[in-house]
C-alpha cells in the first residue's frame, strides 16, 4: 500500500480521445435526432419505417451512452457511487419512457393535426420524463452519502445552471435582434446536462 | 484546512482508499481533505477523529 494510494490514470491523450469521442459521437445522435424529427413531421417515411428507425435509434443512443460512459470510467478512474448508479438507472428509464412517448405524440399530433386544449395535453406527455430526469438530480443529491461526491456534483450543477441561464438570455435577445435561428425551449435541459457534464470535469480538476 | 490526516494514515500503513472505505467516502474524497482542498462536513471530521482515537483539533487546524 503506497502513501499516496494515486490510482492508475490512463495518459491525458487518451482522457481527451474519450472526451473527443463522447462528444463527436453526441452530437452525430442530437444531429440525426433533429433529422428524424423533421422527417417524422413531413411524414415522408411511412410508419412502419419510422417504427424500424425509431427502435434502432433508441438502441443507438443506449449503446452510445453505455459505451462512453464504460469507456470514461476506465481511462479516468472516475468514483462511481451508489447513489450515482442509481441516478443512472432512473435516467435511463425516463429516456427510454421519453422516446416512446415523443414519438407517440409526434404521429399523434401529425395524423390527427390536434388543436387546444387537447394539443397541449399530448405536448406535456414527452416533457413528463424530462421532468423526470431531472427529479433524478434532485434525488441523487438528497441519496449521496460520499459528501466531496455531492459538493464537487452539486458545484458543477450550479456552474452548469449560471451558464445556461446566462447562454439562454443572450440566445434570446440575438433572437429578437439579430434575427439568430430559433432554439426551442426543450434543448436548454440536454444543454444543460451538457454544460453540466464539462463543467464536473474542471470542478473536480480543481480539488485533485 | 490544514490537517494531520495523512500522517496519521501512514503511521497506521493504510492507504487512502483503506481509509476511505472506513469513513465510507471515495478514495478521492479522503484525497481531497488531505491535501487542505476540501473541508469535512462536522459529521465526518468526528467520524475521522473516532478512528484515530485523537480530538478534532488534534488532527485538523484552522488557524494555519
Amino acid at each position: 500500500m503506497s502513501m499516496l494510494d494515486e490510482q492508475p490514470k490512463a495518459p491525458v491523450g487518451a482522457r481527451a480521445l474519450v472526451k473527443l469521442g463522447t462528444l463527436a459521437a453526441y452530437a452525430v445522435l442530437i444531429a440525426t435526432f433533429w433529422y428524424a424529427m423533421t422527417v417524422i413531421r413531413t411524414r415522408r417515411l411511412g410508419l412502419p419505417a419510422e417504427i424500424f428507425a425509431s427502435a434502432a435509434y433508441v438502441i443507438l443512443v443506449g449503446a452510445t451512452v453505455y459505451a462512453s460512459r464504460r469507456a470514461w470510467r476506465r481511462v479516468s478512474g472516475a468514483v462511481v457511487t451508489t447513489a450515482l448508479l442509481r441516478r443512472g438507472r432512473r435516467t435511463l428509464v425516463c429516456a427510454l419512457i421519453y422516446g416512446v412517448l415523443l414519438l407517440a405524440a409526434t404521429w399523434l399530433h401529425v395524423i390527427f393535426k390536434l388543436q387546444g386544449v387537447v394539443a397541449y395535453a399530448l405536448a406535456v406527455l414527452p416533457a413528463l420524463p424530462v421532468v423526470g430526469m431531472a427529479v433524478a438530480v434532485g434525488l441523487y443529491f438528497r441519496e449521496e452519502t460520499d459528501e466531496f461526491e455531492r459538493a464537487v456534483r452539486v458545484e458543477s450543477a450550479l456552474w452548469a445552471t449560471g451558464v445556461t441561464l446566462a447562454a439562454a438570455t443572450v440566445w434570446g435577445f440575438a433572437e429578437l435582434l439579430a434575427d439568430a435561428p430559433h432554439i426551442q425551449a426543450w434543448l436548454w435541459f440536454p444543454i444543460w446536462a451538457l454544460f453540466s457534464g464539462i463543467a464536473d470535469s474542471f470542478t473536480r480538476r480543481r480539488y485533485q | 484546512m490544514r490537517n494531520r490526516l495523512r500522517d496519521l494514515r501512514a503511521g497506521r500503513g493504510w492507504s487512502q482508499g483503506d481509509l476511505g472505505e472506513q469513513l465510507g467516502v471515495s478514495r478521492q474524497s479522503v484525497n481531497a481533505i488531505e491535501t487542505g482542498k476540501y473541508d469535512p462536513s462536522l459529521p465526518l471530521a468526528f467520524k475521522i477523529a473516532r478512528i484515530f482515537g485523537q480530538p478534532i483539533e488534534a488532527i485538523f487546524d484552522d488557524q494555519a
